[in-house]
């Protein structure tokens, strides 16, 4: 069902399971998307919030640790393994870019 | 005004639907500039005084949030600690509301566009599912009570007249908040994907509608009223009062979920408590006449006794009256009147419509139709024209 929901993921969603190949709290995966992007794509917190919710009830990640408010985060083995062909896929697209541009 | 700390405080009891959450994000703009800065909700949404100040406050619709949640939950409170480290400092959450002040030059924004959408479209259909379903209901029940009773049950009662008008008026206009709110959905997909920024102004239809019912309920408190329906005004009236009471109490003090869920139970419980006392001990109407009024007519019930002069004795009639200066009305009541077990004929002047029927005799007048009711074996001219006269009855 995760699956079929994130068929293919969107950029916020893909650098949020990149930010979450390490454990991190809920709240410093905004500045950790910024830093691992460059400052090119920038998470609003609404948006963490509701996906963050979505991907630990679909298993993609799991909560680690829970301070008061502030939750702890980190991608399952079902979550890699979505990252992983997220990564594949847009491999492909980009050497099937490179293939069409040395034409 | 001052609060507990002494600082000068105002109250505004302005309300917003969730689709227009930019009009209330530029309200509460406007007030800062004019040196009146929101500090949340207690009863109304109260504003602490200082410098006039240029604040961008944003206002967002919290999914998790629900419609009767007065303070904010504890998903709330992650919700903000999120918004905060993005430079967005939480005021304060009512219902799905959650209002922020930027205290950041680089905050980002809360989120996007398209989910901003998506939010206030759900959010406006769960507030309007309940109310749409309800009112629909009732007004399907009413409209079928009515076409079964017959016309003459209702239509000669205001407060009938009323309702069989106020719950489909309330349905459809719950369905029209369902198609505008679905408009302005689709909409404004339609201006994200153009690159066009999407509308959350105030909806004046709204407020127009808001102070529309609240005029007829007075009108009808009003009313009732004067046309002596005093127990039926005084438990509206009452009622009213009782849960804008429970409300305004609920707005200031601010229960949580489970609190609220409380007080609203013992609130209901206590309102139709409170109804029976008052229908138990509000004066009677001790006539025997029972009369109902409506803008189309009225409709008289009672008792008399005519002498039979053949027996001697008193013969006891019960009567309904049904009086209207429409024709085609006496005449939809007269056509309701007639048995199966009746004919038509004539009075011996020639000069009424009778319809006559074991123990029954309904009578076509001058604006009113007239149904006796009696024990006796025949009701004789004599005794029909004392009738009449003692109703005040003109023939046709």
């Amino acid at each position: 069902m995760a699956r079929e929901q994130f068929q293919t993921l969107t950029e916020p969603m893909y650098y949020i399971l990149l930010a979450l190949t390490e454990e991190c709290c809920g709240v410093d995966i905004m500045e950790k998307v910024r830093e691992i992007s460059g400052g090119r794509v920038t998470v609003g917190p609404g948006t963490l919030y509701a996906m963050l919710s979505k991907f630990e009830a679909t298993g993609i990640i799991r909560r680690t640790a829970e301070e008061g408010r502030k939750k702890s985060y980190i991608i399952t083995s079902h979550g890699r393994k979505m990252l992983r062909e997220e990564y594949d896929r847009l491999k492909r697209m980009i050497q099937d870019g490179d293939a069409v541009k040395g034409r | 005004m001052r609060n507990k700390e002494g600082k000068k405080i105002t109250y505004r009891f302005v309300s917003f639907r969730y689709i227009e959450r930019g009009a209330f994000a530029e309200y509460l703009h406007r007030m800062s500039l004019k040196g009146w800065h929101f500090a949340g909700w207690k009863l109304g949404m109260v504003f602490g005084r200082g410098e006039p100040e240029d604040i961008v406050y944003d206002v967002e619709i919290f999914s998790e949030a629900r419609e009767k949640d007065l303070r904010p939950v504890e998903e709330t409170e992650e919700y903000a600690e999120y918004c905060r480290a993005a430079g967005w400092e939480f005021i304060d959450a009512n219902r799905k509301f959650c209002v922020f002040r930027k205290v950041s030059e680089d905050a980002v924004p809360i989120v996007t566009e398209e989910e901003r959408v998506e939010e206030i479209w759900k959010a406006e259909g769960k507030r309007l599912i309940f109310p749409t379903i309800i009112f629909g209901l009732f007004a399907l029940d009413s409209s079928v009570n009515a076409v079964k009773t017959g016309l003459e049950n209702w239509i000669f009662s205001d407060l009938s007249l009323f309702i069989l008008m106020i719950l489909p008026a309330y349905f459809l206009e719950n369905i029209l908040q369902w198609v505008f709110t679905l408009k302005w959905y689709l909409t404004g997909k339609k201006r994200i994907s153009s690159g066009k920024p999407v509308r959350y102004g105030l909806r004046i239809g709204y407020r127009i509608w808001n102070a529309f019912v609240c005029a007829a309920l007075a009108v009808l408190i009003i009313g009732l009223y004067s046309l002596g329906m005093y127990k039926t005004a005084v438990v509206a009236l009452a009622m009213w009062v009782f849960f804008g009471v429970l409300q305004a109490a609920e707005n200031y003090f601010r229960p949580g979920r489970k609190n609220g869920k409380r007080i609203r139970t013992i609130g209901c419980v206590s309102c139709i408590a409170i109804s029976f006392l008052l229908l138990a001990f509000v004066p009677e109407n001790t006539s025997y006449k029972e009369i109902n009024h409506s803008i189309l007519g009225s409709t008289e019930e009672g008792s008399f006794l005519l002498a039979d002069s053949e027996e001697g004795e008193d013969v006891q009639f019960s009567y309904y009256l049904y009086r209207t200066d429409y024709p085609w009305i006496a005449d939809l009541v007269w056509t309701s009147q007639k048995r199966e077990d009746g004919d038509m004929g004539w009075s011996s002047e020639g000069n009424l419509r009778i319809y006559r029927a074991a123990g029954q005799r309904t009578i076509r007048c001058k604006d009113a139709v007239l149904v006796l009711q009696y024990k006796a074996e025949e009701l004789t001219g004599e005794q029909t024209c004392e009738a009449l006269e003692r109703l005040g009855l003109q023939e046709v």
